[in-house]
């Protein structure tokens, strides 16, 4: 895959992992869209990146299906926030997203591994 | 760095959104791009870079691809005229976007229905008796021509009955009416068909159902002639006598009835519908026979006639007017002061006070409905004030003032709709309580029909509508400088809501003060009813009618050796501790009012006379009545040997005739209404206590005399019991019936039972209007909430700044009370002088309080302040939980 160039991968690849990225991302602690944008492309060092465009439409949608909840919170010397959580339904996807990624991904390993074996 | 709110805001600003959301997205995702300015400048990238980069952010599809999909709030503005069909669309969407404002505001909306609902309910009600009363067709085919001539006094404008020589010579001078007919109601003996039982008659002359102009359902009415002296007995039967005694067959117009031992042969069966008022209560109709030589002053006859087409109602008013006045010239001693009133067929029906009943009743309910729409109206006003940032926006964009109007009263429309549902349910609910509760047959006619559903669809679309426009026309109308700057709270938009606001608790509390007055009255006149001492003992009192009606009975010494038989028989019945018998049944029967002749003072001319009423007893009445016997005594076995020459006087009596002097040993001569002795010096014996003859009047000067002089085919027995009443019941039956199996039993039952029922109806409007004013209190006391409420929301952060400024909590809710209170004392103000002209009005039903009855007032001003102190009170607190930080933070 290394000659795959990053900012050309695959829309709808993107798409789809993208949930999953973001309710990972939200599981062990709240928190906003900025952090998040930052957290994707630190974490994948810099392969992905979010457009806010892109990034928030994308954090309504799973709000809007209950996976994840935006609360609005104001810490002490800091701006007021909007915070995202993710909710035990999201918590259900997200166990279920990642095991079809694994399977995936498993799969993809084993037909593409297969000739280096 | 540049404003990245507006940049995400111009963004979105196409799109519609519902405020809330569109500012939620606005914030988030400025702070976002701000971050990532700060984020890029940091890095040290060129201003003008970071700037192209940040802006690069919002370049996508996928936001306006979400946003696209987000349910759009206030509709596209259609700006300027606009098809036919996209007028039609607009108003769909109006009616969408209002019953999603409702939802969202739900408890706005819950005060609109409750308070709207409750004012349309009692409405309703009203409009229900009005209807009952005055609109539903009556079942009498002359109506438009059908005039009632009743007799009045000079002195009081009650209707009486006319004697049966007046009727013959108004009948034989008349020129404006056609036809006359007379009707006198009388209850009989009906013998021959099982257990002998009292049945009520009514006698009318052969032409009276033509007059009336109702038909039969089976047979033929009366024919003329078949009222003349001597003719055959002939009956026509009531349709719920005919369903009951004759199940309705056929055959039954081949039958006779007996009624007081003469036979009747049954030819026809009245229509249903004429089964209304007092009329359902007649089992049988029989021809009267109108005897010239009755007496002028025995008013007995209900009097109808048919208006000749050419003659105008006034017209025959002024022909009774002259005719009265011939009368009174040529019978004097009767016919002083009698004049005749011809009311029309339809405000015959009604009785004299039920029309001012029903009048106060609208005046009440109608001003329970300005109170309620009021109300309607400041939520409106404090609804249009949050929302003047929404309505600058939208006028911004292109709104036009009539489209915001339209806007607005759709959404009053459609709370005004639910208003009238519930209305309904619960009119329905008073009216089948009231109907559960009415002794009165007639009002068993209440129901819920065309008229009452057209009447409650008109005034839940009026008011809230009417209502609307003006809170409406204000709210679209906002200074869009002030309103658009945002955080415009305490602006001029509010200022000028919160002047509306100010009158509309003004109006509230005068007009439910008012109510609540003319309600407190009402309630104290029928308590001042209730309390009225009768002057006998109800409680323990059994009361039976027997009739003494031939062919068993003709001649009075057999009537009174029965009576007497009787009393014996009772008196020895287990349970009872006297008994007693009369002619009339005390206050609930009305008795005859007679004049008479003191010996040894000087004659006094005819109408100066002095009068009592009299009534006839028999038996242990004292005892059994519960009447105090002051002096003497009454009856002795040895009067009968003084051919009952006796009589004992009432208190009122003896103070009137026998001032500072006993009246035991004086001599009176009773006499007729031309001042002519009817019979010989009757002695007084003694003196007894007072029983008044109506609530609503002073006891009247009383004469007893014994029944024996003068038995009447009906006798009221007394019987005071001496345990349970209900057990005596059947041991008086049994005492008639051994005595004779052919005697009809009626009306056995306590006497405080029949007090009770002669006051439920006064009762139940007492209640009524006690309901109405409850109401509009609730509604007035919800307002100033309300009002109060909003104020202190609107008024947060000025409130903030000065609690801030180290102003005290305790002074801030003062301050917040004080204009509250300040506007409820200005409208009770005004209400106090509504409610002084209003009790003016009302001065006729009122008894025994005075209108400006100062305890009314008191009270009512007291459940004012303390509803008003609360109704601030609650809301005021709420600035003391204020925190002035969080607050001036947030706006």
């Amino acid at each position: 895959m290394q000659h795959i160039k990053p900012k050309g991968i695959d829309r709808e690849l993107k798409k789809g992992s993208a949930e999953l990225l973001i309710l990972s991302l939200v599981e062990s602690r709240a928190r906003h869209g900025y952090e998040l944008c930052k957290l994707i492309e630190a974490r994948s060092g810099g392969v992905l990146t979010f457009r806010a465009a892109s990034l928030y439409p994308l954090l309504y949608r799973l709000e809007d299906r209950g996976w994840i909840q935006g609360r609005w919170v104001e810490k002490a010397g800091q701006r007021r926030r909007r915070y995202y959580k993710l909710t035990p339904a999201g918590a259900g996807v997200l166990a279920s997203q990642r095991s079809t990624w694994r399977e995936f991904v498993d799969a993809i390993n084993r037909i593409t591994g297969g000739e280096h074996a | 760095m540049r404003d990245f709110k507006d940049v995400v805001r111009r963004t979105l600003v196409r799109r519609n959104l519902p405020a809330a959301r569109e500012t939620e997205i606005v914030e988030e995702l400025s702070e976002h791009l701000e971050d990532r300015y700060r984020e890029l400048r940091a890095r040290g990238t060129p201003e003008d870079r970071a700037d192209r980069e940040v802006l690069a952010e919002l370049d996508a599809t996928d936001l306006t691809a979400y946003v696209a999909r987000l349910p759009s709030a206030p509709g596209p503005v259609p700006i300027g005229g606009g098809s036919r069909a996209s007028i039609a669309g607009g108003l769909l969407q109006d009616l969408r976007f209002g019953a999603r404002l409702i939802a969202r505001e739900r408890g706005a909306a819950c005060v609109v229905v409750a308070t709207l609902s409750l004012a349309i309910a009692a409405n309703t009600i009203v409009f229900a008796f009005a209807d009952l009363l005055l609109l539903r067709p009556l079942p009498l085919a002359n109506i438009d021509r059908l005039v009632a001539v009743y007799s009045i006094q000079a002195q009081n404008t009650d209707r009486q009955p006319d004697s049966i020589p007046d009727f013959v010579d108004m009948r034989s001078a008349t020129q404006t009416l056609e036809r006359m007919s007379a009707m006198t109601r009388q209850p009989v003996s009906m013998t021959g068909a099982g257990e002998p039982r009292a049945i009520n008659a009514a006698y009318v002359t052969a032409n009276h159902f033509r007059v009336w102009g109702v038909s039969t359902v089976l047979g033929r009415g009366f024919l003329d002639g078949e009222d003349a002296h001597g003719h055959e007995g002939v009956a026509v039967l009531s349709h719920h006598f005919w369903k009951t005694q004759f199940n309705g067959a056929e055959s039954a117009i081949r039958e006779a009835v007996t009624l007081n031992g003469r036979s009747y042969a049954v030819v026809g069966v009245l229509t249903p519908a004429i089964e209304i008022g007092n009329i359902s209560q007649t089992d049988v109709w029989v021809p009267l026979e109108i005897d010239a030589s009755a007496r002028r002053d025995e008013l007995s006859l209900a009097v109808f006639a048919l208006r000749k087409p050419s003659a105008s109602l006034e017209a025959t008013q002024a022909e009774f007017r002259a005719l009265a006045e011939g009368l009174q010239k040529e019978h004097p001693a009767t016919n002083a002061g009698r004049q005749y009133r011809v009311l029309s067929g339809r405000d015959a029906t009604v009785g004299g006070s039920t029309w001012i009943i029903l009048a106060l009743l609208a005046v009440v309910v109608g001003l329970v409905l300005v109170v309620a729409c009021a109300n309607v109206a400041t939520v409106v006003l404090s609804r249009a004030s949050a929302r003047h940032q929404e309505i600058a926006v939208r006028i911004a964009l292109g709104a036009t003032r009539a489209r915001l109007v339209r806007q607005f009263v759709v959404e009053n429309l459609l709370l005004g709709i639910a208003s009238g549902a519930v209305g309904l349910l619960l009119a329905y609910g008073g009216l089948s309580a009231f109907k559960a509760l009415s002794t009165e047959s007639y009002f068993q006619f209440l129901q819920i029909n065309a008229n009452l559903l057209a009447f409650v669809v008109a005034l839940s679309i009026a008011a809230p509508v009417v209502f609307g426009v003006g809170p409406a026309l204000q709210a679209s109308k906002p200074d869009l400088n002030e309103d658009l700057k945002g955080g415009g709270r305490d602006g001029a938009a509010s200022v000028r809501g919160g002047r509306s606001r100010s009158i509309l608790v003004v109006a509230q509390v005068a007009f439910a003060l008012a109510v609540l007055v003319a309600s407190g009255l009402i309630v104290r006149s029928v308590v001042a009813l209730e309390h009225v001492p009768l002057g006998l003992d109800a409680a323990d009192m059994l009361t039976m009618r027997v009739r003494f009606d031939p062919p068993g009975y003709t001649a009075d010494a057999q009537r009174f050796r029965t009576i007497e038989s009787i009393l014996d028989r009772l008196s020895a019945a287990p349970g009872v501790a006297a008994a007693s018998a009369s002619r009339h049944l005390p206050i609930i029967d009305g008795e005859p009012s007679r004049r008479f002749a003191i010996a040894g003072q000087p004659l006094p001319e005819a109408k100066d006379l002095p009068w009592a009423f009299e009534a006839a007893v028999a038996g242990e009445y004292a005892r059994a009545a519960g009447v105090g016997l002051l002096d003497g005594r009454l009856w002795r076995p040895e009067d009968r040997a003084s051919g009952w020459g006796v009589a004992v006087v009432n208190r009122e009596a003896a103070r009137r005739y026998w001032p500072a002097r006993s009246p035991i040993g004086e001599h009176v001569t009773m006499t007729d209404a031309d001042g002519r002795p009817t019979g010989d010096p009757l002695t007084i014996v003694g003196v007894i206590d007072n029983v008044i003859a109506a609530p609503e009047a002073p006891p009247p000067p009383r004469i007893y005399r014994p029944l024996a002089v003068r038995p009447m085919a009906s006798v009221v027995f007394l019987i005071r019991t001496a345990g349970d009443p209900g057990v005596a019941g059947p041991a008086l039956r049994s005492a008639v019936r051994e005595e004779n199996r052919d005697l009809a039993v009626s009306d056995l039952r306590p006497f405080s039972d029949q007090i009770a029922s002669e006051l439920r109806t006064q009762n139940l409007i007492m209640a009524m209007f006690a309901a109405f004013a409850a109401i509009g209190f609730v509604v007035a006391i919800a307002g100033i909430y309300g009002v109060t409420a909003f104020a202190v929301t609107q008024r947060r952060r000025e409130i903030s700044v000065r609690l801030a400024l180290g102003a005290s909590a305790a002074g801030m809710a003062r301050l917040v009370m004080g204009r509250s209170l300040r506007l409820i004392v200005i409208g009770a103000a005004l209400g106090l002088g509504g409610a002084a002209a209003l009790g003016s009005a009302m001065r006729s039903v009122l008894f025994g309080v005075p209108a400006t009855d100062p305890l009314t007032y008191a009270i009512v001003v007291a459940v004012f302040t303390i509803g008003g102190l609360t109704a601030t009170y609650v809301p005021a607190r709420r600035v003391t939980s204020f925190d002035p930080a969080a607050v001036l933070k947030r706006e």
